[in-house]
Parts: structure tokens; C-alpha cells; sequence
């Protein structure tokens, strides 16, 4: 039986699962836990695949799977709120607005959003959903 | 509002307007010209003067300028009495023009100006003001409203010009709500600014000048002189256009058609008939110079192009085709807009995102609560 509302990662995954179930792509309740959703943040734009991934006991992260971000951006590669270009992983959160015991559901529409801003971004040069930002240890 | 085709070309069109300040101060030049000239004995002695707006201000098309040149303004001076010869028709509007300390620094001079509007050169605009009498030998009886304005080249030497500029405004706005329960004429200045939402046509219409300024613009100065004229534009896209509400559909129908009502007779002379004026050819000139009519199809063949291949797009490529069409700047201006948008609505806890497709919009669907971004802004991998 599941004793903690949040702690329990495959229970996160049950949530969003049955939360949105036209999205879900694909999913795993076991290790490595992941749902993998297709999201198209506008009427016409291409539909994305994107992957919330819970590693480790706690920790989650969500990736744009595709289309490949990294291969899009080669000339421009400071696409803003994203921690690795690379693995596609995107940041959608303070690490204090997130924890454990909250139902990680409330990521879903966070990602549309973000797919969505990233759309306006590539039009426009400019990132409109606001956010923060740290700077690196190296002089920037 | 969501973020789709339409909406962004709404937009587009929406933001070509004159602003609120720009069409205050084009009513305030209007009213003043009205009242110099209604209050000129040498005018008024051989009848009444009425005043009133014709071209793209009347009919809801203006489109701004690319670049820093001016904008149009048309203006009708409609003199009551069919007798008077055309020489003094032309020379009492500008004599009170050319006797008013306002205007008398403004006025544009032949060979420039003066053949058949008399011009008025404002800072951000110049208004091109049309003297004519009633026309009492139209072609129908149809065409009542037309009128009879004067061409001349030396001031001296005057020709005959028919024109039909209430008619035409009528007809125009009748094509616009065609489909539309509510329908308003619009004739008088003080309505300009109260004008119906915007229609459809008038969309279309301007996407499509928009269109052609940036085509021309992107040719150079030499091919100014080329650019199809606004009521031809205007006239071959209202007769194409048959009520369609959707504005992507009515641009493709329009644009895929409007061609056809180009008309050429026996002899291969072009014709675009003033459809309220059968005495008026808006391609006259078409068949002095055979450029004019060759710069028209080169451009309508990639104003097709263009618009078809836009309705094929997905957001980005779309925006990107739009900005290259439409023009960059203003463009991208909608789409922040869209941006910024979406940002207030999901601070007003207004925004959501619908369940089975996950697109954002302020209708229905699942919150999307607070959060901000995070995470380095630059990545250099």
C-alpha cells in the first residue's frame, strides 16, 4: 500500500499517466521511472516529445527528446533555460518550488509553457515567460 | 487569445493601422481643409462645396508605410454645379488653398503635384485633395454618385477624368459585409474612427499591400514607379473574395483568384473597370507601359506562392515566412506580444493547458501554476 502521498516515484508516475492520458507516449513504473509525453504547446506547431524522468530516490528532471534541440541550435547555442543543450534537459522551476512530497503532475503543463516560450524564442530572439537565471563560474 | 495562424495575421493587419494619435490628426487636416474651403466666397459662389474622405482612410485599408516615406491621404471636394468648366474647378480649390497662410507652404507645385489632386505636403503624411463637379452623363444609371474631376499637365490644358468615389466606398463595404448581419456605411469624417470592426476583406486587403511593399521594397527605387496601385489591389480582391469569415481561407481564395478580373479585350488592352464607374479604367496606364502590367503578374505569381506556402507551415516556420513577407519587425512584434501575453495570463492564474493536446490557451484544461524558469540563461556546450 503506499503509505506517503508524494514520496512514493512510481506513484508520481501513476499520476501523470492518468492525469494525461492522450499525451503519454510512453512509460515505465520501474527503474529507470519515466513518462515520456507528446505536447504540442500551439494549434500548429510540431508536436513535441518530452520526457520527465525521476532518478535517483527524489530527483527529476525532463528532457525534450525531440526534436533535437542540440542539432536545431548548432549556430545559436545559448538557448535560454536549459542546463544541458546537449541532453536536452530543460529547467522549468526553482529547486525550492519543487519537493518530494508535492505531485510532480503540476510539471505537465510547465513544459507546454516552456515549448511554448522556446517557439517565441526562436521567432523573436527574445524568452517572454520570465524566469531567473545564475551566472557561471567561469567569467561570463 | 491563442497563439495561431490567424490570430498573428489579425494582428499583423491590426497593427498596419494609423494609430488613435495618426487618425486624429488626419480628422483634424480634414475638418480644417473643409472649413477653408466651405467658407470661400470664390468657392461657394457657384455652389456647394462638400468634403469628404476617399481611398484607403474611407475604406479601411491604409496600410503604414515600410519605411520612413509618408502615407497617403485622400480627399474629395465635390462642387455642386455640373456646368463649371474644368479650369476653374481646379484653380478656385487652389487659390483658397494657395491664399491661406496655413496652406500656402504646403501645397505641392506642378509637375510634381497639381495634374489632378492638389497635394498637401503634412509632416508624417500628404493629403491629395480632389476637386470634381457631378457627373450627369454616367454610363448607367447605376452610377449616379459618379463625378467628373480634371487632369492637366501645364495648368493650362484640362482633360476629363471620371471617377465615382461615394459609389465606390459603398461598394466596397457592401463586398466587406457581404456575410455579415451588421452593416455600416460610413461617409462622414466623424465616423472614421468609430469604423466597424474590422471586416475580413479589409484584412486581406491589407495583408496583400503589406505584401506588395515588401516585395517592391526588397526590387529597389527603380522599381517604385511599378508598384500596382492600392484601388487596383484593392478592386481585384474584393471581387474575389466571397464572404469567407476565416481569414487564412480568405486570403488563399483571394490571392489564388484575383487575376482573373483582370480584363483584356480584343486588341490585348488591359482593363480593371471601376465597377461603379464604367468610364473609369484603374489599368489605363497598363497599356502605355508594358512593365506595369509584367511587374503586376511577377509579383501576384509570388504573392501566391508566398500565401500557400505559408497555409502549409507549423508555428516557427510560419512565423519565419511571415516575417520575410510581411516584414521582419512588425512580425516579430506580434509574437512577443503572444509571448507576454501567455506570461500575464499565467501570473493572473489564467492560463491552461488543454488535457489532450497540451496546447496553452485561457479557455480550458489543467492550470498552469506559478513557477519561474530556471537554470543558466547560456549553455556552451
Amino acid at each position: 500500500m503506499i503509505k506517503n502521498k508524494g514520496n512514493n516515484p512510481s506513484l508520481q508516475i501513476f499520476r501523470i499517466v492518468s492525469k494525461f492520458p492522450d499525451l503519454v507516449e510512453s512509460h515505465s513504473f520501474k527503474q529507470p521511472l519515466f513518462v515520456n509525453l507528446r505536447i504540442k504547446p500551439t494549434e500548429q506547431s510540431r508536436t513535441y516529445l518530452a520526457q520527465i524522468k525521476l532518478t535517483g530516490s527524489k530527483k527529476l528532471d525532463v528532457l525534450v527528446l525531440k526534436p533535437n534541440l542540440a542539432k536545431e541550435n548548432k549556430e545559436n547555442k545559448n538557448v535560454p533555460h536549459m542546463y544541458s543543450l546537449k541532453d536536452g534537459r530543460i529547467c522549468l522551476y526553482l529547486p525550492k518550488e519543487i519537493d518530494s512530497s508535492d505531485d510532480y503532475s503540476v510539471v505537465v503543463p510547465w513544459i507546454s509553457e516552456w515549448l511554448y516560450y522556446y517557439e517565441v524564442w526562436k521567432i523573436t530572439g527574445k524568452w517572454c515567460g520570465g524566469g531567473h537565471s545564475f551566472k557561471r563560474r567561469t567569467n561570463e | 487569445m491563442e497563439l495561431n495562424k490567424n490570430n498573428v495575421l489579425e494582428k499583423v493587419a491590426n497593427d498596419l493601422n494609423l494609430n488613435d494619435t495618426e487618425l486624429d490628426s488626419v480628422i483634424t487636416s480634414y475638418e480644417a481643409v473643409g472649413a477653408l474651403l466651405n467658407n470661400d466666397k470664390n468657392i461657394t459662389q457657384y455652389g456647394d462645396i462638400s468634403v469628404f474622405p476617399q481611398g484607403s482612410i474611407a475604406l479601411g485599408t491604409t496600410v503604414k508605410p515600410l519605411s520612413k516615406s509618408d502615407y497617403d491621404v485622400d480627399m474629395v471636394a465635390f462642387l455642386k454645379n455640373s456646368s463649371i468648366d474644368l479650369r476653374t474647378l481646379k484653380h478656385i480649390i487652389g487659390n483658397a488653398l494657395k491664399n491661406s497662410d496655413r496652406y500656402k507652404n504646403k501645397i505641392e507645385k506642378l509637375p510634381n503635384g497639381g495634374k489632378r489632386c492638389w497635394t498637401l505636403n503634412y509632416k508624417d503624411y500628404h493629403m491629395d485633395i480632389l476637386p470634381c463637379k457631378p457627373d450627369l452623363n454616367p454610363a448607367t444609371y447605376k452610377e449616379i454618385d459618379s463625378v467628373i474631376a480634371t487632369h492637366t499637365d501645364d495648368g493650362f490644358n484640362f482633360t476629363e477624368i471620371y471617377t465615382n468615389p461615394k459609389g465606390y466606398l459603398a461598394w466596397f463595404l457592401d463586398k466587406s459585409n457581404s456575410f455579415m448581419k451588421e452593416s455600416k456605411r460610413l461617409f462622414s469624417l466623424e465616423k472614421i474612427k468609430e469604423y466597424p470592426r474590422k471586416t475580413t476583406l479589409q484584412k486581406i486587403v491589407q495583408l496583400i499591400k503589406r505584401h506588395r511593399d515588401v516585395y517592391f521594397g526588397s526590387l529597389g527605387s527603380s522599381a517604385e514607379k511599378y508598384k500596382p496601385i492600392s484601388i487596383i489591389i484593392t478592386t481585384l480582391a474584393a471581387r474575389a473574395y466571397f464572404g469567407e469569415t476565416d481569414l487564412i481561407v480568405g486570403l488563399l481564395n483571394v490571392v489564388n483568384s484575383m487575376n482573373k478580373y483582370v480584363s483584356t479585350d480584343n486588341n490585348g488592352k488591359y482593363a480593371i473597370i471601376n465597377p461603379v464607374n464604367t468610364k473609369e479604367n484603374f489599368a489605363d496606364k497598363w497599356n502605355n507601359d508594358a512593365l506595369k502590367p509584367h511587374y503586376f503578374f511577377q509579383w501576384h505569381a509570388q504573392l501566391i506562392k508566398d500565401v500557400k506556402e505559408l497555409n502549409t507551415l507549423d508555428t516557427i516556420g510560419f512565423a519565419n515566412k511571415a516575417k520575410a513577407i510581411f516584414g521582419k519587425e512588425n512580425v516579430e512584434n506580434v509574437y512577443k506580444y503572444f509571448g507576454e501575453l501567455a506570461k500575464s495570463e499565467r501570473e493572473a492564474g489564467k492560463l491552461k493547458m488543454d488535457k489532450k493536446t497540451g496546447m496553452l490557451n485561457s479557455v480550458a484544461g489543467v492550470a498552469v501554476t506559478a513557477h519561474t524558469f530556471f537554470g543558466r540563461k547560456y549553455d556552451k556546450e
